[in-house]
């Protein structure tokens, strides 16, 4: 929705790229626009075609669950929100003759144009879409278009497509009837989808009473595939809340994992949820057969618990299967297209995803998202982020200002004259309302001069009539009643901003959406409701105060907080891009983690982390950031776009910057005794062992290792401690123990979940496994034992999935230790900033798919690990995005300021500091006016306006503005207050 | 202005004295809003009524920031009535629908407003536990409980607990021997609502209450807060008539005093805030000091301000709350602790309940921090 | 007291812009009906729904309030609507004493997608209200 309607946004659908030229800064791609012989300029949306149109066709949306009609909208919040005509389903492209009737057809036609002149071939079979539509939006004469586009930079975010799952026969897809996918699975679960909610067996439509997950289907190295989908685990633990919550008839779920992949932030606290609630029965083990028992179509389950050691059969009356992700059908064409590169399996490839995950094999093109192989949401969006930071490298000539003239604002002064339109927007609402009566109630109303109706206020006549309405009677105050305010009240507050009226004196009421649309069966409540909904928004209306959009001035240049990679990383995005950036590094190197002698190679490329180290600094370097080691940030004063910072250690001075980025990475988690570490000599850290492989490998009383013995999870998905997943200590420990197996070391990974998610970390799990190295589960709620008096000699442990002891020798026992938030860092830039820290420590994000690097402070981002755990690629790609967001706020001089937020009346305010303490935003606080005496002051660049502090305020001495007290209740006021004509 | 308008305020004028007004700023340099710097001069308040200029005595924002509490009254050489001037005005303000906002969202004068209505069957009685006795409807002393149940159900973020004062209440009265009507179709006095303005509402719980009262066969009401007091013996004559007869706690207490088992020794020192509507209003302050004498080993400090000259709470009626107000809760909290006092002892629940409010500062902290009774609970925890 | 034949219950609905509001919009969009005795009043934030809205909704004759935002962890603004939950609570231990039932007030979480559960909801809350007959406050106001 913001997409669609933001002003710098051309959103082009049902439209393929079929050419790409140029060079990079120079693009110009060709696209073929599919006619969808619906008008998008005229079209309402207002759905009368789809009532009118007889033919039904199949519903790829809703995976052929549910039909839809030949003229349709793919789902409700489609963008745009234009219908489209499926020329498979509909008559007049006369698609369902054989081509022989077509041919016999087309020539009766001829012949008939040739002896009549005035014969049409192109007359309509079928009509009654045209005639339902009464903004004459359906033309069937479209043709596909095909238009030149010309770029700067390409962005390939084509996302992933469903793994054929009937290629798997043992599961039974699209041969039994109650066998459906995840997706299939999402679309019943979604409030609009195919049953509203409701999870049904598709055989009987009844709700199933026992449902089974399998996961990992086609993942794994299952039907060719060896990557791990990613967002598999946790889709079906929520699901399985889901279902649990939503139909109290399913009694129970299933879920069939091998590991649970719980590896993101908050994710293991999401999977305990479920076990406490009891929402799953969690079963480790992979299906053999599924087989259908035809007379009550249930279905029977043959899988091996591998953690109780004995064969199930298990019947259910719904199976689901996630289903693993794979690469688009079209990726590898569009890829030849672009001349970009894809990989083995058909994602589109990137050129290093260990220095960047968004940059393709061509300089200019970008990829974010499943596109280049599965991805979980805030990953996704945080690469989608990272691409347009690196792609604006090549726009910023280009950059584009919005600022056109305002008109000179009309005298809106004196007692509310109040216009009202009451809008009929065809017959969806005139069909079931009676429009005239409404206007007469509206004309009754106090203070309303004129009341009009309108066939579509939305419509440029429409448009009209409201400017006509304003100045023919001097209107201060726009009531229309029309649809919702959410998609609607921007257009016709830019109509009036046009006449210079200020646009905050416009109240919608939302009879259509939350009225006609929904009350079909009731006409006499419905009219009712509407003629109190009309007395609502006029009262309201009445109590309207005109608003003027604030403006803060921006410094355009941006402080990095951290030398370490993610610092690197979104200090040489903003730089290139041209904004002045300082980066302050408190030690005298940069690097962080990957400095040496702190990493020897990263995964799964094997190369050599100081490598690509010195490339992210060189690059840094040439971008013309300002760097500056030994040095610390002591303070900052200020809010978004005008911060002062102190730096101190080797310059002291205060550095005025619009933004901040937070990358001062995180902290390894201190083993405390752990495992002997500290007092067997040969208990070492995984960072210990990296060091190690600097000086030429690990050894042993100066002789080579024969065994190693890797722990993972010390410091991690510890209910006591920290109790999310560190994410990056699985694949490593694979790749150090891979890394001695091949020098003819015995290695023993202990572990509890093999969560290798990361780009190619499965495949690397697999080759150490083929290499040799030995993987123990360590049972949940259990530990490995280190054996040994004053060196470590053997581990010992149960294996979950033997049923038995284990002991292995050990010359060397190596800790994965997990990360923790970064102290006393987080603490003091928490005190400093008043950056949110979330129950895990870390600095809290604005939100975990919506805005994962923004934080509540408005022009302060996170990058890299101080937002949670990450491995380089994914920190790499969090500080683009970090870069991306702040390069959004630095690329004007002045920042604007919604003027509906909150003010506080210095006389009425007690100075009690409620509001300081609820505001998340840190938008209030208190200020000395005179000794002794507190006031709050509310800073309108960090409100947000959500009005909670105004209902907080015990005195009164806070306004809500736009939604004030006053308004409030004269609404509720004018709901009871009976009516008039 | 209207004509109509015009005349009310000549009305109002002579019915509260503001004619006899020669404008000699007695009042002003008494009004503790004044001189705390807000937007109050009672002079030019009464003179603009006289004048019958509506814009400052109607629906300027000086009439809200009243506190009514009655200090400029007893000082005016020519007995102007401004605590009644105001309230006029308010009445005047109210149907003109011009008053400012209220605090809390306006949800207690909802609340009140609802109580008058009429057609609520209240819970209002959860609290009396086992160990109280009380009557629903018939006996000789009625004590009148007041909106203390809503308050510690608002108010719940200040750890309000005006409910222990009216449990106190029951205590004191059981240990007299009296079992009290406590009734569970009490509502509101309406006081709150008839100093805000609202005098169809305050009619319409007086009319209920004063029918309740005369049903319970009561000889006396018993109030341990000062403004349901004061409203039942000034306010309520026109529906309760002469009888029974109406005192606050303190006074039926004080009458009483030798037939109170006041035992139990303390050893603390307290000092005391005479409520505006016990001291000023009803004239009553040697009641609760007499009270507070008879606790053995109790010491009652007296503040710089006690008595008649005693400054109020500053948050009354639910109206003028506001910075003016504050830093007043402030002024008196401040001088509470200067007497050394362990606990500051009041009269009635509101004025520990704006105290309360004043206290929930991130700034101040220690310098106003000071523990809160009631004369009621002070007198019950030495049964 | 049983409600009198024809009787239609009067309910106010306070709601968030991001997530109930737009849950009923879209209701809308999939066309999925519901009883039409509610009337919505839209707040940015359901932080911002105080008591004395409700309190007055109920003073002026609401036979029912329902009080709806975003799902505790989805809120807009973080956590406006645990401050909403507060007040809810706070309004509740007045109503109760107030002797209005329970079940006239009601607290929900409604997502923006969830059209048909806004409907759901409104339906099951009109037929409680429905079924406790007018409100006492109704009764005299009317």
């Amino acid at each position: 929705m913001d997409a669609g309607r933001h002003p710098l946004i051309d959103v082009v659908t049902n439209a393929q790229v079929v050419a790409c030229s140029g060079e990079p800064g120079a693009f110009r791609v060709r696209v073929r626009k599919r006619p969808r012989y619906v008008r998008e300029d005229r079209c309402v949306a207002c759905g009368l075609c789809v009532e009118a149109c007889p033919q039904v066709g199949g519903n790829e949306f809703d995976m052929g669950i549910k039909a839809r009609k030949a003229i349709y909208r793919p789902f409700p919040q489609s963008v745009p929100a234009t219908y489209v005509v499926d020329p498979d389903a509909c008559l007049n492209f006369l698609n369902f003759l054989t081509p022989k009737q077509r041919d016999r057809l087309e020539r009766i036609r001829a012949i008939k144009a040739r002896k009549d002149p005035a014969y049409r071939t192109d007359f309509l079979v079928c009509g009654h879409c045209v005639s339902a539509c009464e903004v004459q939006a359906i033309d069937f004469d479209m043709q596909p278009e095909e238009t030149d586009l010309e770029v700067g930079a390409i962005l390939v975010a084509t996302g992933f497509q469903e793994f054929d799952a009937r290629s798997l026969r043992t599961y039974g897809y699209g041969r039994l009837p109650n066998v459906v996918t995840s997706l299939e699975l999402e679309r019943m679960l979604n409030a609009s989808g195919v049953t509203q909610g409701h999870v049904v067996r598709p055989s009987d439509l009844r709700t199933p009473r026992r449902i089974l997950f399998v996961q990992c289907v086609g993942a794994r190295g299952e039907g060719g595939r060896p990557y791990c989908s990613r967002f598999c685990c946790m889709n079906a633990v929520k699901d399985s809340l889901l279902i649990r919550q939503h139909d109290p008839a399913v009694e129970e779920v299933t879920i069939l994992y091998t590991d649970m992949r719980a590896f993101g932030k908050g994710f293991d606290d999401f999977v305990e949820r479920a076990r406490s609630e009891e929402s799953a029965i969690f079963l480790r083990g992979r299906p053999a057969t599924i087989r259908h028992d035809p007379t009550d179509d249930t279905l029977e389950v043959f899988v091996e618990d591998t953690l109780a050691h004995e064969p199930r059969r298990i019947r259910v009356d719904l199976v689901v299967l996630s289903v693993a992700a794979a690469p688009n059908e079209g990726a590898v064409e569009l890829a030849r297209m672009l001349g970009i590169e894809t990989d083995a399996y058909g994602f589109i490839a990137r050129r290093d995803p260990a220095v960047s995950a968004v940059e393709t094999c061509r300089e200019g093109i970008f990829v974010a998202g499943s596109a280049v192989g599965p991805q979980v949401i805030p990953d996704s969006v945080a690469q989608a982020s990272a691409a347009a930071a690196r792609a604006a490298r090549f726009l910023s000539a280009e950059r584009v200002t919005l600022d056109p003239e305002p008109p000179p604002p009309l005298d809106l002064s004196g007692p509310p004259r109040i216009g009202v339109l009451v809008c009929h927007c065809g017959i969806n609402i005139a069909g079931l309302l009676d429009v005239s009566n409404l206007v007469d109630h509206a004309a009754a109303q106090p203070g309303v001069v004129a009341a009009v109706d309108d066939a579509f206020a939305c419509s440029s006549t429409g448009q009209e009539t409201l400017a006509r309405l304003v100045a023919e009677h001097r209107l201060n105050r726009v009531v229309v009643a029309a649809c919702t305010p959410r998609t609607h009240e921007p257009i016709f507050r830019e109509t009036l901003a046009r006449l210079g009226f200020n646009p905050y004196l416009l109240e919608m009421v939302n009879i259509r959406d939350q009225c006609s649309w929904v009350h079909a069966h009731h006409p006499t409540e419905a009219q009712e409701k509407a003629r109190a909904l009309l007395r609502m928004g006029i009262a309201r209306a009445g109590h309207l105060e005109p608003l003027e959009e604030g403006r803060a001035p921006v410094t355009r240049s941006a402080l990095v907080i951290g030398g370490g990679i993610a610092g690197i990383q979104a200090a040489t995005d903003l730089a290139e891009q041209g904004f002045p950036v300082t980066l302050v590094e408190r030690s005298s190197e940069l690097g962080g983690r990957l400095a040496a002698p702190r990493l020897w190679h990263l995964y799964p490329t094997d190369r050599p982390a100081v490598e690509v180290l010195a490339r992210k600094v060189e690059r840094l370097r040439a971008s013309g950031a300002r760097i500056l080691t030994d040095t610390e940030v002591t303070g900052i004063v200020g809010c978004v776009g005008s911060f002062q910072a102190t730096l101190q250690g080797a310059v002291t001075e205060i550095l005025p910057v619009g933004a901040i980025i937070l990358a001062f990475g995180a902290d390894l988690a201190d083993p405390a005794g752990a495992y002997g570490h500290g007092r067997l000599s040969n208990v070492i850290t995984s960072e210990d062992l990296e060091r190690a492989f600097f000086e030429g490998g690990p050894r042993v009383e100066g002789k080579p290792l024969r065994s190693a013995a890797f722990v993972l999870c010390v410091g991690s998905r510890d209910p006591e401690g920290f109790s999310g997943c560190s994410r990056y200590c699985c694949p490593t420990a694979v790749k150090q123990a891979l890394a001695l197996a091949r020098q003819g070391v015995d290695c023993t990974v202990f572990y509890r979940d093999m969560r290798t998610v990361s780009s190619g970390a499965e495949e690397m799990y697999r080759e150490a496994r083929g290499a040799g190295v030995l993987f123990v589960r360590v049972p949940s709620g259990s530990h490995a034992q280190v054996l040994g008096e004053t060196r470590a000699e053997r581990v010992r442990c149960r294996d979950e999935l033997l049923d038995r002891v284990i002991e292995v020798p050990a010359d060397l026992v190596v800790l994965s230790v997990g990360m923790r938030a970064r102290q006393p860092e987080t603490a003091r830039f928490h005190d400093i900033l008043k950056i949110t820290v979330g129950l895990d420590g870390f600095f809290l994000e604005r939100h975990p798919e919506l805005a994962p690097v923004e934080t509540a402070v408005e022009g302060v981002f996170l990058a890299g690990t101080v937002q949670g755990p990450k491995d380089i690629v994914d920190s790499v790609a969090q500080a683009s995005a970090a870069a991306a967001k702040a390069s959004v706020l630095l690329a004007h001089d002045q920042v604007r300021l919604d003027p509906a937020v909150s003010v506080v009346d210095p006389d009425r305010c007690r100075g009690c500091g409620q509001c300081v303490e609820i505001c998340q935003f840190h938008a209030p606080a208190l200020k000395e006016i005179e000794p002794g005496t507190w006031v709050a002051e509310v800073n309108p660049s960090l409100c947000k306006g959500c009005g909670t502090c105004a209902s907080w305020c015990p005195s009164g001495a806070i306004t809500a503005r736009h939604f004030t007290n006053r308004q409030v209740e004269a609404m509720v006021d004018a709901l009871f207050a009976e009516a008039s004509p | 202005m209207t004509r109509a308008h015009g005349e009310r305020l000549s009305d109002i004028a002579a019915r509260t004295r503001a004619w006899a007004c020669y404008d000699c700023g007695k009042c002003s340099a008494t009004c503790p809003v004044t001189r705390i710097g807000g937007a109050l001069s009672p002079r030019r308040t009464v003179l603009s009524t006289n004048l019958l200029h509506a814009d400052v005595a109607v629906y300027g924002a000086e009439i809200a920031s009243c506190l009514t509490c009655g200090a400029c009254d007893r000082r005016c050489p020519v007995q102007v009535d401004f605590t009644g001037l105001v309230r006029a005005l308010r009445e005047v303000s109210h149907e003109e629908d011009a008053q400012p906002e209220c605090p809390h969202g306006g949800a207690l004068q909802s609340l009140m407003r609802m109580m008058a209505r009429g057609t609520l069957q209240q819970q209002r009685l959860d609290w009396l536990g086992p160990d109280l006795h009380t009557d629903p409807a018939h006996g000789a002393v009625f004590l009148w409980t007041g909106c203390t149940v809503y308050y510690d159900a608002f108010f719940p973020e200040y750890g309000m607990r005006t409910l222990d004062v009216t449990r106190a209440a029951v205590r004191l009265l059981n240990a007299l021997g009296q079992v009290p009507v406590v009734s569970p179709d009490e509502v509101c006095c309406g006081h709150d609502l008839l100093w805000n303005g609202d005098r169809a509402s305050f009619e319409a719980l007086a009319r209920r209450n004063a029918a309740l009262i005369q049903e319970s066969g009561a000889e006396v009401v018993v109030a341990p807060c000062a403004e349901c007091a004061r409203t039942l013996r000034l306010d309520y004559g026109p529906f309760l008539g002469s009888s029974p007869r109406i005192q606050h706690l303190s006074e039926y207490l004080a009458e009483r005093l030798s037939d109170l088992p006041l035992v139990r020794e303390t050893t603390r020192r307290v000092t005391f805030q005479d409520p505006c509507r016990l001291g000023r209003h009803l004239g009553v302050v040697d009641a609760p000091r007499s009270l507070l004498a008879a606790v053995p080993g109790l010491e009652l400090v007296e503040m710089a301000h006690a008595g008649l000259n005693a400054t109020c709470c500053a948050g009354g009626t639910w109206s003028a709350c506001d910075r003016y107000a504050k830093k007043l809760q402030v002024e008196r909290l401040k001088e509470a602790k200067a007497t050394g006092a362990e606990i500051l002892v009041t009269a009635c629940p509101k004025c520990q309940i704006h105290f309360r409010c004043a206290q929930k500062d991130p700034n101040l902290g220690q310098d106003i921090a000071i523990e809160m009774q009631d004369v009621a609970q002070v007198l019950a925890d030495a049964l | 007291m049983s409600a009198p034949e024809g009787w239609n219950p009067r309910i106010v609905v306070f709601a968030c812009n991001w997530c109930s509001y737009a849950g009923a919009d879209t209701a809308g969009v999939s066309r999925i009906q519901h009883q039409p005795h509610f009337r919505m009043i839209r707040v940015m934030c359901s932080g911002r729904i105080q008591p004395g809205f409700v309190l007055r909704a109920f003073e002026k004759g609401a036979d029912g309030v329902l009080v709806s935002g975003c799902h505790i962890g989805d809120c807009h603004y973080l956590f406006g609507n645990e401050r909403a939950v507060e007040q809810f609570e706070k309004t509740r231990a007045v109503t109760r004493i107030l002797g209005l039932e329970d079940e006239r007030l009601r607290l929900e979480w409604i997502s923006a997608a969830e059209g048909a559960r806004f409907a759901q909801v409104i339906d099951q809350f009109t037929e409680r209200v429905r079924a406790l007959g007018p409100s006492p406050l109704a009764r005299e106001a009317r």
